[in-house]
């Protein structure tokens, strides 16, 4: 099973002109540690927001040259706001690309065992009526995001992935300053 | 004659309009469901329901830094479900945004349990400084189109989530 940071340097190679949202903790960590892009948001808190804002990104962007919309969140971030899978099926912006990375545990804080471990996301996120690509190694997370970039229509990655984590630096940034970089980016497009 | 709920709701679509959002998010209250339903009906705003607060004002947040302009409806008693999304990402982000909020609790009030949270609301809001203007009988309606227009005004200007309560059920101060 790939690690998160693996599947993170994939996507990374995908990401230079669309816009990324990540989630809290060691997720934003690695994938911040990649290189720091304009188009990427990070955040630093606010666990379980990160669909929802890729979803209202998603909408707003809807006549803007990007060809997709990133939100990365973890199994416990999504468990925590199940609410953005409906409304995802409900809004269905075409754009969206929701990319869960589930290690059935709360890595950042140590581990935990997550609500992950009994429940498959994939299958939830299906039962809202949403497309959703499952793998679990780079190869084929690789193919689903080429596949989904190239889609019109809002799409959920399930990545299962492996327990480990990258010791990488905080991301200690004044979010004002995170957010005036992305709207700046955003804006010029 | 026309009711003070009547009217504020003719004030509170009015204010809404001029301000020409993009999307007009909301979550019932049924003090305001002619405001919702006229903008379920509306041809140039584009409406939809949200299934929890802190759902909507992510997804505004997302809709307002993409360029775009929400308005947020909810009862006062989602910003209990919101608060932290509210603080932590749209405030700390400098993320404009009007979040338009109905009073709970108060005279008039029949719910047995909501004014354990509406009540001590403006307070919390106070402490968490997320700053409020509180729309009641003692502003005249006439002013709260300008109000809430102003409202949205002050949130582009200071690029932080901006709240305007009302309470339409008339009646002494809460």
């Amino acid at each position: 099973m790939m690690s998160r940071f693996e599947a993170l340097q994939v996507l990374y190679q995908y990401t230079e002109h669309i816009p990324v949202i990540s989630s809290c903790g060691n997720t934003s960590r690695e994938w911040a540690s990649l290189g720091r892009r304009d188009n990427h948001l990070y955040m630093v808190d606010t666990m379980g927001l990160t669909p929802s804002v890729g979803i209202g990104l998603s909408l707003a962007l809807k006549d803007k040259p990007f060809k997709k919309v990133i939100a990365i969140e973890g199994d416990g971030g999504i468990l925590m706001n199940p609410n953005a899978f409906a409304s995802a099926a409900y809004l269905r912006p075409e754009k969206l690309l929701l990319i869960i990375f589930d290690n059935e545990c709360f890595a950042s804080t140590g581990g935990q065992c997550s609500l992950a471990s009994k429940i498959d996301i994939g299958k939830v996120a299906k039962g809202f009526d949403l497309e959703v690509i499952a793998v679990d190694n780079t190869e084929d997370f690789e193919q689903a995001v080429k596949e989904s970039i190239g889609k019109d229509a809002p799409i959920v990655i399930h990545a299962k992935i492996n327990q480990e984590n990258q010791k990488r630096p905080n991301i200690n940034d004044d979010p004002a300053v995170l957010s005036y970089k992305f709207s700046r980016f955003i804006n010029e497009a | 004659m026309a009711t003070f709920q009547e009217l504020a709701c003719k004030e509170i679509i009015k204010g809404i309009e001029e301000i020409n959002p993009d999307y007009f998010l909301s979550i019932p209250c049924s003090t305001v469901a002619p405001v919702i339903q006229h903008f379920e009906n509306h041809d140039k705003i584009i409406s939809f329901p949200v299934s929890r607060e802190e759902e909507g004002v992510g997804i505004a947040a997302g809709i307002s830094l993409g360029g775009k302009v929400p308005v947020l409806l909810i009862q006062d008693t989602g910003i209990g479900n919101s608060i932290l999304a509210i603080t932590t990402f749209v405030k700390a982000y400098h993320v404009p945004m009007l979040i338009l909020v109905t009073r709970r609790g108060g005279f008039g009030e029949i719910n047995s349990a909501v004014y354990h949270f509406s009540e001590p609301l403006p307070q919390i809001l106070d402490d968490a400084n997320v700053k409020t203007f509180r729309l009641d009988y003692r502003v005249p309606l006439k002013e709260w189109s300008v109000a809430i227009r102003q409202g949205f005004q002050y949130a582009q200007n200071t690029h932080r989530p901006i709240i305007v309560m009302f309470n339409i059920k008339g009646g002494a101060a809460q």
